[in-house]
């Protein structure tokens, strides 16, 4: 058997991707103290805030095109910073619970071949695997940045194995 | 079906290579605070866990920790990057400090590249247990693990950038 060439559960490959992403990023937040959100260690860093507000948002806007909605023109200028009411653990760990799982409300809703159909977007044609796993791999990438403000502020535990 | 994760790993190295884009050669072994790796160091420990789980040769055909048996070689594989406390107990050696960042990014691609070669050719069945990695794991998830090990240090380079006071374009 040619394991290279049998077939993919598109749908289920997807949603765990996600799910375990989603869930590594929501474990990090969690271990960080209240303090640790809006803490830019002396301007050198995006707090966390920010980091959270940009995951946010690029799920949000890969979800609207997922459903096809027209999508809001993506903020250029820069690294994404959070609005001002982005500001206590409380209110960032819930808009990440709650942007995180209309997400998965939407790849659940889709049939298999849905997830594999062509999909336009504004940078051309691809599909919504592709697109859940972009947003798998970033929700990853800054995932390790949690970790590492989690280091700076002297929490050197691994939170989500 | 493989093919899927090899897609993904081309994702997380196209990412590695934007995060090396225009990172100052000063900064490469830098460590931004006494606790927190280089960027050189977060990529000999990316490499390193590559190449010993898809080169790394053990008796039993499996994947194994050893780098004197492992089939890809390169001054990036080295015990000192394996693990994260060790990293930080052990300086980089006068040969790693003479790499410059573009050294370090093509030397981490070229061990990626290698080391899919391996796996490739090794085509496994991806509900096979994968070696060394647990009795109850398969290799779907070793290698969904090895693009999240990848990106999760990648976004760290990034981390490190910022606090060494570099501003690259992607962050």
């Amino acid at each position: 058997m040619n394991t290279h060439e049998s077939k993919i559960d598109t749908k289920k490959v997807a949603l765990g991707g996600l799910k375990g992403a989603f869930g590594i990023f929501l474990k990090d937040l969690n271990a960080l103290p209240d303090e640790a959100f809006e803490n830019n260690f002396g301007g050198k860093t995006r707090t966390v805030a920010d980091i959270v507000y940009e995951v946010n948002l690029v799920n949000d806007h890969v979800g609207m095109v997922m459903r096809g909605e027209e999508p809001f023109i993506w903020p250029e200028g820069g690294w994404i910073t959070a609005p001002k009411e982005f500001t206590t653990k409380a209110v960032i760990v819930k808009a990440f619970e709650d942007s995180s799982q209309k997400i998965l409300a939407t790849v659940e809703a889709f049939e298999p071949g849905e997830i594999e159909a062509p999909l336009e977007t504004e940078d051309g044609i691809t599909d919504r695997f592709e697109r859940c796993r972009f947003m798998t791999l970033h929700v990853w990438y800054h995932s390790g940045q949690l970790n590492y403000v989690q280091t700076l502020l002297g929490d050197d535990g691994w939170h989500w194995k | 079906m493989l093919d899927t994760y090899l897609k993904a790993l081309d994702l997380c190295y196209f990412e590695v290579t934007e995060a090396f884009r225009g990172l100052a050669d000063e900064h490469v072994w830098v460590r931004p605070t006494s606790t927190l790796l280089s960027i050189g160091e977060l990529a000999g420990h990316i490499a390193y866990w590559e190449a010993v789980r898809f080169a790394g040769e053990a008796e039993d055909g499996g994947s194994e920790r050893d780098l004197s048996t492992c089939k890809v070689k390169s001054p990036l594989l080295d015990p000192r990057f394996g693990y994260f406390p060790m990293t930080l107990a052990t300086s980089p050696s006068e040969e790693h400090l003479a790499m410059s960042g573009e050294q370090v990014c093509s030397e981490l691609l070229r061990i990626h590249k290698e080391a899919m070669t391996y796996l490739v050719a090794l085509n496994p069945n991806l509900e096979n247990p994968a070696p060394h990695w647990g009795p109850q794991s398969k290799y779907e998830d070793l290698l969904r693990y090895v693009a999240f090990h990848i990106a999760y240090h990648t976004g760290q380079m990034y981390s490190v950038r910022h606090l060494l006071g570099e501003t690259p374009p992607d962050n």
